[in-house]
């Protein structure tokens, strides 16, 4: 129980598209996430699959019955929205129990389930105080209560964790993942964070401008991102991008960044058509390495421009002429500001991106 | 000489209490007066300069109990008071709630409701009153129901609708996914937010109607005459009944002052009503 189908889904505010032609299917007991920047139009698209928002045009599907017209509570699916939901007159206990007392459940059964909930998320002891006192972490995990005390098809979370701080906000993460993980319910989860979607996403959908750019499990979206996009928003630190131009020369395809040239003739077969023209070479800071000799001749020279000690690794920041490019090193190496340093590139991670489509060519 | 922070402090406070003891007085003393002249003789009463030590009497008293029609006049007042707050609180809240979440009529209705409230209601106590005269209804509480009704109504509309503004609209969107529909999210999570609002509408509801003397005294004569119609009946053609006009406005103001009493501590808390969340 519990499939959610979107199809051609397009909402309009005004003459502003949110969301534009919208497909994608969640499987059951899927944690299916949606990734994308502010304004991507994922909570739009929540929003719409709970009911508390018209789609302008395509259907949803729960369960393979469409759900257009059907109100919220007909739907089945329990939300939890950003700004943690409180009806502000009513004590813990009671809006955990709310979902159950609008069904008519009885009091005991409602007071056993209460319970159960309660300490399973370990809010057993606030249960009689009101609200206005707790703290985020509480309110978010009365939420999440709110949302499973019943057993809905569908579990909607529109951001639940942004408005922690950065501590509970870890903790809370794999706590919600594990809870998800021991509820087995398909699980539609909005987030703008990346780590939170590659750690949490059994799937995850990377929308922006209310376009889904791609659909895939976790290790394919960093692996092999469809387009630029894609590329650049999955991976902390983001992916390095540099503006080349494809050329050939003495029979090899290299591609020509100005300040240096790269040997690419490994993937003569799929660049060979690109050649002349505008490329972007992506490669992601994690896949270069970083020297004080020159280990192959496809080695690259440059100077080291800013040293993040984040620890456990290194963050540097290297310049090749006028470029800059992020690099991860491991803790051991030591570089002053200034120094020359080689660059490798991993070339079997290499991406590189059509600049006029942004659509991946590597 | 140098003054003392502790001396300045004191001489700020005496000055700041001086200042308030002021607007107290003004604000204070015609109610005051009201008083002492319900319980003065009427020769003490037009005594010139005012006698400050006097015989105090309940004659006053007694002619508003027993030759005016103090006792009617209280009751219909009472009437017209809890039917125009029982009939304007129901369609204000509701009206509010539309205004607010569903925008209707663009915002054309919400204006053109208010401007009920633009012209004077002198300007439309004519028509009004031919049409009362036409069907009947001169002389009858019911018609005076319906024009407090008609004339509190935007006032209340536009005071819930301010309410129903600041309350997140998640609320309502998190009880309907949690399986309620909109009508029972409105009663169950809406209304008690609501509540001390309501109070406040109540409250003014209450003190414009309980007040209101233009449309009493254009639409009643004797069977439905309000506290404030008994009032003007001591305007006499032989002259101004000072002593029993004090006593009844000094009776007048006794419901209205228990009433706001009782349910002031609501209107705080509707008043600091923004700090939900």
């Amino acid at each position: 129980m519990g499939k959610v189908k979107v199809e051609n889904l397009i909402k309009r505010f005004g003459k502003k598209i949110v969301v534009n032609n919208l497909n994608f299917e969640v499987k059951e007991g899927e944690h299916f996430c949606l990734l994308g920047p502010p304004g991507a139009g994922k909570t739009t698209t929540l929003r719409m699959i709970a009911g508390v928002e018209k789609p302008d045009e395509g259907n949803i599907y729960i369960d393979d019955v469409l759900v257009n017209d059907l109100p919220p509570k007909d739907r089945d699916v329990a939300m939890v929205f950003q700004f943690y939901v409180m009806y502000p007159s009513m004590k813990v206990f009671d809006q955990i129990a709310f979902p159950l007392k609008i069904r008519g459940v009885p009091k005991d059964e409602i007071k056993r389930r209460v319970k159960e909930v309660a300490s399973l998320l370990g809010i057993e002891n606030i249960l009689n105080e009101p609200v206005d006192r707790l703290t985020a972490g509480e309110r978010q995990r009365i939420e999440l209560g709110r949302a499973i005390i019943r057993s809905p098809k569908v579990y909607l979370l529109d951001e639940p964790l942004t408005n922690l701080d950065a501590k509970t906000r870890a903790s809370m993460r794999t706590e919600l993942k594990h809870l998800m993980k021991t509820l087995k319910t398909t699980t539609i989860y909005v987030t703008h964070d990346q780590i939170e979607a590659m750690s949490m996403a059994d799937r995850i959908a990377i929308m922006n401008f209310g376009n889904l750019l791609q659909c895939d499990v976790p290790d394919v979206v960093y692996n092999n991102p469809k387009n630029l996009f894609v590329a650049g928003f999955i991976g902390s630190p983001a992916m390095n991008f540099i503006d080349c131009t494809i050329i050939e020369k003495n029979g090899n395809v290299f591609l020509d960044a100005g300040d240096f040239i790269y040997n690419v003739s490994e993937y003569r077969e799929l660049l060979e058509k690109f050649i002349n023209s505008e490329v972007i070479l992506g490669i992601r800071p994690e896949h270069i390495s970083i020297s004080k000799i020159k280990q192959s001749e496809n080695s690259i020279e440059a100077k080291v421009y800013l040293v993040e000690p984040t620890r456990p690794e290194m963050l540097l920041s290297v310049k090749i002429g006028g470029k800059t490019l992020k690099v991860v090193a491991t803790e051991d190496l030591h570089f002053e500001i200034g120094e020359k340093a080689w660059l490798f590139f991993d070339k079997k991670k290499i991406h590189v991106f059509n600049k006029k489509s942004q659509k991946v060519i590597i | 000489m140098k003054i003392s922070r502790k001396t300045k402090h004191y001489v700020e406070n005496t000055l700041c209490y001086i200042a308030l003891f002021l607007v107290l007085i003004f604000t204070i003393f015609p109610i005051v007066w009201m008083l002492l002249t319900s319980i003065k003789d009427e020769a003490d009463i037009l005594t010139i300069p005012p006698r400050i030590f006097f015989n105090p009497t309940l004659k006053n008293y007694n002619f508003v109990f027993e030759r005016s029609k103090f006792f009617r006049g209280l009751m219909n007042s009472l009437i017209v008071v809890f039917s125009v707050i029982a009939i304007t609180l129901p369609i204000a809240m509701l009206a509010a709630y539309s205004f607010a979440r569903f925008n209707v009529g663009g915002g054309q209705i919400q204006f053109y409701i208010l401007t009920v409230r633009m012209f004077p209601p002198i300007a439309a106590i004519v028509p009004y009153f031919i049409i009362f005269r036409n069907i009947g209804l001169l002389d009858n509480i019911l018609a005076l129901i319906i024009l407090n009704t008609i004339f509190n109504l935007p006032f209340t509309v536009w005071l819930l609708y301010g309410f129903f503004k600041e309350i997140p609209q998640d609320l309502e969107e998190a009880a309907m996914t949690e399986g309620s529909t909109r009508f029972e999210a409105f009663r169950e999570i809406i209304i008690p937010l609501i509540a001390p609002a309501l109070t406040v509408a109540a409250i003014f509801t209450a003190l414009f109607t309980w007040n209101e003397f233009l449309f009493a005294f254009i639409t009643t004569r004797t069977e439905a005459i309000t506290v404030t119609r008994v009032m003007a009946g001591f305007y006499t053609e032989r002259g101004i009944l000072w002593g029993p006009l004090s006593a009844c406005a000094t009776l007048c103001i006794v419901p209205m002052f228990i009433f706001v009493l009782l349910i002031q501590k609501y209107i705080v808390r509707g008043l600091t009503f923004g700090a939900v969340r």
